[in-house]
């Protein structure tokens, strides 16, 4: 019978410091990935021809391949391919941001489209030109639609920094490796990375649950 | 007012509008009335631009336009010629983040045509033609049917468009909200506003209309004053139109 010995997981320092490592990788990508997003997005409702295609490769690729291997690959093989030195703490977080930029692209089109035709018309003949009708009709309505994929896209790009560990940046799960390595508790320390995730992540969930209740 | 002249359109190898002509003098209410699919909302579509025409000539208010089916109108150009018509559609149409004020104050305002003092005071004056000074500040979603078709009658008249086009109007209404949306047309046809309606409706046609246009397979089969028509209709096509529509 395995007896559970906690006092293995006692150091705050450790965690501390990785908890803020993981939320700070997981709200600036976020966001760097949501603006992305939105230019993207963008450029693919008003349907730019050539443009148009190459958005839809990338989102294709980073929809479509490991995170992992982005994370890796961004990190090793692009200052290799193109000789640029890059700090490290920005190539870790490259990969992150490109999959967070796919994702929200294509969450950003699936809004704009998913308003009515209707809406489009009904636009288009009081006489508003493209930008007007996307900025004061379109937008405020498929914004509501796209928060809660983009909140719940947010909560996977939390506990997608757990891959960055890889890459060896200091995060909740490169703590928890090392902390491993040291006690072989590999039981007690991974379940307490878990409920470190979950404590960061329920207040995001209830908020947003909020959020939607209201819209 | 508006002159159209050999009007087709296609969508791909089907050709809705086979060479269409329809005169509208000015404060004249026209009447389309035709089977399921025969082209009236095609029709309405082509004069404001929402579909371009293949081929043919229209002219709304002076402003002339020409197709070729290669033609593509530049959208200033386009935004210009649309701001003869404004449109009405079966299905309102009202933007649902806006109030009803905001929604009638929209065309003027986002094409920067008025400051927000004079738009809304605009606004508020059609609103009130409409019957609606007391439902301002709801939204969409907070309103009858009647009563949005009425807020989507202000937010078009609100442009001042020569012409106004009605698709359907009161085809998505509960037949007891049906009249009081007629009732304000037929109050801007008293004013002599120039109105296309596209219509089930026979007692509209009978009574406002000043010109009634059947249509049937993508032509103009009849067109005249309502009593020629409707009364003594010449094809045996509209005569079986007009037993099923009038039950
Ligand atoms: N965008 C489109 N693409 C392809 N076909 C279309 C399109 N719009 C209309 N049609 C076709 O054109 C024909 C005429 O349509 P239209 O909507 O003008 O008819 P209608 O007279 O308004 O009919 P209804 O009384 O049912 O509204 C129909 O066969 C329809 O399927
Ligand atoms: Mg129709």
């Amino acid at each position: 019978m395995y007896e559970f010995d906690w006092s293995v997981v006692m150091d705050p320092q450790l965690w501390l410091s990785a908890v803020g490592v993981t939320v700070a990788y997981a709200v600036v990508t976020s966001i760097a990935g949501l603006l992305i997003g939105v230019v993207l997005g963008l450029a693919l409702v008003s349907r730019i021809p050539v443009l148009g295609w190459i958005i839809r490769i990338y989102i294709h690729v980073f929809r479509c391949t490991p995170l992992l291997v982005q994370i890796v690959w961004f990190f090793y093989a692009l200052p290799m391919i193109t000789g640029w030195t890059l700090p490290d703490w920005f190539a870790a977080g490259l990969g992150l941001t490109l999959y967070m930029g796919a994702f929200s692209a294509e969450i950003f089109r699936a809004g704009v489209i998913s308003i009515e035709k209707g809406q489009w018309e009904a636009s288009t003949v009081l006489g508003f030109s493209y930008w007007t009708k996307m900025r004061h009709i379109i937008l405020p309505q498929a914004t509501r639609r796209m928060i809660p994929p983009i909140v719940s896209q947010a909560i996977l790009q939390l506990k997608n920094t757990s891959l960055l560990s890889v890459v060896a940046v200091p995060d909740i799960m490169y703590a928890a490796g090392g902390l491993t390595m040291s006690t072989y508790r590999p039981l007690e320390v991974y379940t307490f990375a878990a409920l470190l995730y979950l404590v960061v992540l329920t207040p995001v969930t209830l908020l947003a649950n909020r959020f939607e209740l209201k819209h | 007012m508006i002159d159209v002249r050999n009007l087709r359109k296609s969508f791909g190898t089907l050709e809705v509008l086979k060479g269409i002509d329809l005169e509208v003098a000015a404060g004249d209410v026209a009447v389309l009335i035709g089977p399921s699919g025969c082209g009236k909302s095609t029709l309405l579509r082509c004069l404001n631009l929402l579909e371009t025409p293949s081929a043919g000539r229209l002219e709304i208010a002076g402003r002339k336009l020409e197709f070729d089916g290669t033609t593509r109108v530049p959208e200033r150009q386009q935004a210009e010629f649309r701001s003869a018509t404004g449109m009405v559609f079966q299905n309102f149409n009202l933007f649902p983040h806006m109030t009803v004020l905001e929604n009638v104050m929209s065309g003027p305002l986002l094409n920067g045509l008025k400051s927000k003092a004079e738009a809304k005071k605009l606004a508020l004056a059609l609103l009130d033609r409409v019957g609606l000074s007391q439902k301002t500040d709801l939204y969409p979603r907070q309103i009858s049917g009647g009563q949005a078709q009425r807020v989507a009658i202000a937010r078009a008249l609100a442009l001042e468009p020569k012409v106004m086009l009605f698709d359907e109007p009161t085809s998505a209404l509960d037949p007891e909200l049906v009249g009081e949306v007629l009732e304000v047309m037929q109050s801007l046809a008293r004013d002599g506003t120039t109105m296309i309606v596209v219509t089930h409706e026979m007692g509209f046609a009978r009574e406002v209309a000043s010109k009634v246009v059947f249509m049937e397979g993508g032509h103009v089969l009849e067109s005249g004053p309502p009593a020629e028509v409707l009364g003594a209709p010449r094809t045996e096509r509209l005569r079986s139109f007009l037993s099923k529509v009038e039950h």
